[in-house]
């Protein structure tokens, strides 16, 4: 392992890896910031330009939005009390009540060292659970990753936001994207109505920006624009020791938090944000209270949901599995590499998987320096019209879209998903567990069709395998579990209508902007 | 008169572009259409050569890839370029079984062979834990039972490799696992979920080294460089060569003289140390065929695919 | 809400139908995997639909108990600009797609970049104009130049 540290270290110390590690924090924090714009519709649109970059340098360009631009929602989350991306939502609790009595420079100096912490406490994890793993699934046959693919898919009950009925309807249909193209078994074309352009499938990048950058251009169409409040001053954000010693439970907690819920498909930045609030909540007895400017309703959430970062690549990486929609464009962008993911990457391109980890680790580390640099600016940055930017991002989309594989019917495709996630975001179906299944849907039928055929077209492979039963129980807990306590809770609000938790509002907002 | 004077013009145009054309190729830039992914094997290969081939034709020579349909929509795309030379096919056997399938608009005789530049042989392996060590006890496993294959996708080489070898040996038919890619591939084997695959060397030298598979034979006239210790097919007693070829067309009806030029420039190229040391350090084998070699063997694999195309479509 | 739902319920069974029937002309061995996946579609068609119907019907009750109708008229006017506006977007990327393959690819971007944002109510034509055409020309410039992507229309 230590031999693979130091080949990773040696594929990401380069002039032109650091450049970008720079450059993609800058970006990330940006985007990150500007209510309306989300880090992943960011990293959907840098998929094209890190086609022409070597894997581990648009890894880690990727790594480096991703985790800045999570930071980055604080930062408009304290200032403006409106979150840059939903994952900060918990964040603008206290952090918007701190700033407006006038400690605007201490929240963001909070959130910074949190997210910092939960960065790189899952950076660690990730390095170790994945490796870990992926040496375990090395062993895997058809009948383990079909187990596996169905994890994935049940695991979809749960992203679901407000219906289960309709996360599960937006998996399905997925699935059916899934399905166009030749079957992976027998060559077959199934719907593709004679176009040569559908044979090889919807293409995943072009279908992933249509549904992020498109869509959030559209939504933005019919939203009125709204003047941001006047923009509070920030004064040294240096926190002091005493306030990290006091913070430091706080962080590990939220951190853990974070992590887990990452490495668990589905779950989602917010429900990890809220879960870490809601605990602190609980346990505090320090004033002020929570949601009037307490340190630790900062602290919590941001540590939780620069946490999921890294948790989130633990599936993907180890089993090629993306959990939620940010590690499905990180798959598309290894798939236009030409790499793949889960453990034939650790045998193949070993210093391709450490350099990420290690970009993880120096994404977070960096971030503090840049975003307080950056902070400076933060005001005229702020005031850039989204209107203005709404049109640059379309052309964005469609440019990296056909620069891929040249080809017109990719941008096609990437218009069709933007109008089909505007769709769904009008009958309150949540996008995730489309992309989701985008992925999985040919995984899971493959998988099963091969362990049919290693097992004489017998079923037997479903309980004669000790991990595909296993793995295959969990995921009838995980599909089930949301069901039942959903039916639970709305018995017990029933009962007590007044009582409404932080972790209720989570789910109010999933539906608002469900892509993260 | 109007008319007759831009017919003149006309004719003065198409005179100079056609002269100028046959007297030194290339006067632009010179396009080589990748139908597969960039990073890929072809892709990587096609690179290497275009620098290459920058330096000797001196004008640029740069790699577009057009992936996607199974290949189909970068060959159909290269095909209907002008046969002028400016464009090149990266030409697989994906090729002829796009062709035979039947989805394409293209067919043999509209691409003309410029040569080939890399043949990599079939290569038999099983997994360690299936006891197997040698050719004749796999012959003897394969025809007394069916083994599972696995395979790095459907009517890939390898797969096809597989069909002809059944049909050749009257082996039981296999029972396949078709993966997403070689690496999936030599891991089914290597986890012992499937018993034999054919491969090529890149993709499985890992787990031979590691001895988790084991070569058995190669597909191909001589023994493969990187493993000396494994036999040939003939030197075992079976007359079986197959592998994954690699090579570049024009569209028909592209001058001869243009063809000739880019079929020399190609030879330079896999002469010029540089390409055989990128080619050693990625494990391609170098073959180099001419215009008229390369041409003849595809139209050999395209009669021999046509006659075992049947049962691709059985399965 | 209720009337969507049921209008999505019904979308789906069609929808799920669909892939039923083109799933039975497939091969049997291929035609597996998309029925379960239509059969899956219908299904949750059916729970959406049902549960639609059933909050339809609690909201009349409810709705007549308290005898509301009104405040409805000037509700849809804004919803339809609110969709002529998205449409207008939409309709954007489609002249785009074409202009950028026959015609031209910065006149494309151009008009695109221009027309989203007065779309999506920027005025400052002074600012405007000179940012599309800047965001155009750069576009090209990278992904000529720098990308080796070859763009299809005549002129640039």
């Amino acid at each position: 392992m230590l031999h693979n540290i130091a080949e990773g270290f040696a594929a990401l110390f380069t002039l032109e890896n650091i450049l970008f590690l720079v450059l993609g924090t800058l970006v990330g924090l940006i985007i990150g910031a500007l209510p309306g714009l989300t880090g992943n519709m960011a990293i959907a649109l840098m998929v094209p330009i890190t086609y022409t970059m070597s894997a581990t340098t648009g890894l880690t360009f990727l790594t480096a939005i991703y985790c800045s631009s999570i930071f980055g929602g604080s930062i408009s989350a304290i200032l403006l009390g409106i979150p840059g991306t939903i994952s900060s939502f918990a964040t603008t609790l206290d952090g918007y009540p701190m700033a407006k009595q006038g400690k605007a420079g201490m929240a963001l100096g909070i959130s910074t060292i949190s997210s910092v912490f939960g960065g790189l406490f899952s950076a660690i994890i990730l390095m170790f659970l994945t490796t870990v793993l992926a040496e375990f699934a090395l062993k895997f046959g058809p009948a383990e990753y079909f187990a596996v693919a169905i994890l994935g898919l049940s695991c979809i009950a749960s992203i679901g936001g407000k219906s289960i009925t309709k996360g599960l309807l937006s998996g399905f249909i997925g699935l059916f994207f899934a399905i166009i193209g030749q079957d992976p078994q027998n060559g077959i074309k199934r719907f593709t109505f004679g176009s040569i352009d559908l044979l090889s499938g919807v293409t995943l990048v072009a279908a992933l920006i249509g549904i992020f950058g498109i869509i959030s251009v559209l939504k933005n169409a019919e939203k009125k624009t709204k003047e941001n409040g006047p923009i509070p001053d920030v004064d040294h954000v240096w926190i002091g020791w005493k306030m990290c010693r006091k913070l430091l439970p706080t962080w590990l907690r939220g951190s853990i938090i974070g992590t887990i819920v990452g490495i668990i498909p589905g779950a989602g930045t917010n429900v990890a944000t809220f879960l870490a609030y809601d605990t602190e909540n609980k346990i505090n007895r320090t004033k002020p209270k929570f949601g009037e400017g307490n340190p630790k309703g900062i602290a919590a959430p941001e540590a939780a949901n620069n946490g999921v970062t890294g948790g989130s690549m633990v599936p993907l990486l180890a089993l090629g599995v993306p959990g939620n929609a940010t590690s499905a464009l990180f798959l598309g962008a290894l798939l236009l590499k030409g790499l793949t993911t889960g453990p034939v990457l650790f045998s193949e391109h070993a210093d391709v998987a450490y350099s990420l980890f290690l970009a993880f680790f120096f994404a977070n580390v960096i971030m503090a320096p840049l975003g307080l640099f950056i902070l400076r600016y933060m005001k005229k940055i702020l005031s850039v019209p989204e209107a203005l930017l709404g049109g640059i991002i379309l052309a964005f989309c469609v440019t990296g879209v056909f620069s891929i594989s040249s080809s017109p019917f990719d941008v096609l495709t990437c218009i069709f998903f933007g109008i089909l996630g505007y769709a769904f975001y009008k009958f309150d179906i949540p996008t995730a567990p489309l992309i989701v299944c985008l992925v999985l849907g040919s995984m899971a039928e493959s998988n099963l069709r091969q362990a049919l055929v290693a097992n004489k077209n017998s079923y037997s492979f479903l309980y004669t395998h000790p991990v595909a039963l296993i793995v295959l129980i969990i995921s009838a807990v995980s599909f089930f579990v949301p069901i039942i306590s959903k039916a639970v809770k709305s018995a017990r609000k029933m009962r007590h209508p007044d009582e409404v938790k932080a972790s209720d509002l989570a789910e109010e907002t999933t539906e608002e902007m469900d892509d993260d | 008169m109007k008319k007759i004077l831009a017919l003149t013009l006309a004719l003065i145009l198409t005179f100079a572009l056609a002269s100028t054309a046959l007297a030194d190729f290339p006067e632009k830039e010179v396009t080589i259409v990748v139908p597969f992914k960039a990073g890929g094997n072809v892709d990587l290969c096609c690179r290497i050569i275009a620098d290459e081939l920058t330096k000797i034709l001196g004008q640029q020579v740069i790699v577009d890839d057009r992936p996607g349909g199974g290949a189909i929509i970068g060959q159909t795309y290269a095909l209907s370029q002008p046969a002028d030379g400016y464009t090149m096919l990266a030409l697989t056997s994906s090729f002829v079984t796009n062709i035979l399938s039947g989805d394409t608009e293209f067919g043999m005789e509209d691409a003309t062979a410029i040569g080939q530049f890399c043949f990599d042989p079939e290569i038999v392996v099983v997994g360690a834990d299936t006891g197997i060590t040698t050719i004749d006890e796999f012959m003897a496993a394969a025809k007394a039972e069916s083994l599972t294959n696995s395979t790095p996708g459907f009517s890939t080489s390898h797969h096809i490799a597989s069909l002809i070898m059944t049909e050749k040996f009257g082996l039981t038919p296999f029972a396949y696992m078709h993966t997403d890619g070689s690496a999936e591939q030599v891991v089914q084997l290597a986890g012992g979920h499937a018993q034999v695959g054919l491969t090529t060397y890149g993709g499985a030298a890992t787990l031979i080294a590691e001895g988790k598979i084991v070569p058995l034979a190669v597909c191909n006239t001589e023994r493969h460089e990187a493993l000396p210790d494994v036999p040939t097919m003939a030197e075992c007693g079976y007359d079986f060569t197959y592998g994954a070829y690699r090579g570049f067309a024009v569209p028909a009806g592209t001058p001869e003289e243009v063809v000739n030029k880019l079929s020399a420039a190609l030879k330079e190229a896999m002469e010029s140390e540089a390409v055989i040391k990128a080619f050693n350090d990625s494990g391609f084998p170098i073959m180099y065929l001419d215009a008229a070699a390369y041409q003849t063997m595809l139209d050999d694999d395209f009669a021999g695919m046509s006659a075992i195309y049947y049962l691709l479509d059985e399965e | 809400m209720p009337k969507k739902d049921i209008g999505l319920g019904i979308v789906s069974i069609g929808f799920g139908a669909w892939v039923y029937y083109i799933a039975t002309t497939l091969k049997k061995k291929a035609a597996f995997w998309p029925k379960i996946v239509a059969v899956g579609i219908i299904a949750l068609g059916v729970i959406i639909l049902i549960q639609g119907i059933i909050a339809l019907v609690k909201a009349n009750k409810a709705a007549a108990a308290a005898g509301k109708t009104a405040e409805v008229k000037t509700a849809v006017k804004q919803e339809t600009v609110k969709y002529l506006k998205v449409a207008a977007v939409v309709g954007l990327l489609v002249v785009f797609y074409f202009l950028f393959q026959y015609v031209s690819y910065i006149l494309a971007t151009v008009l695109l970049v221009t027309g989203t944002s007065v779309i999506l109510g920027y005025r400052n034509w002074k600012v405007l104009i000179p940012t599309a055409i800047v965001v155009a020309v750069l576009l090209y410039v990278a992904f000529s130049q720098v990308f080796h992507v070859h763009f299809p229309g005549a002129f640039y």
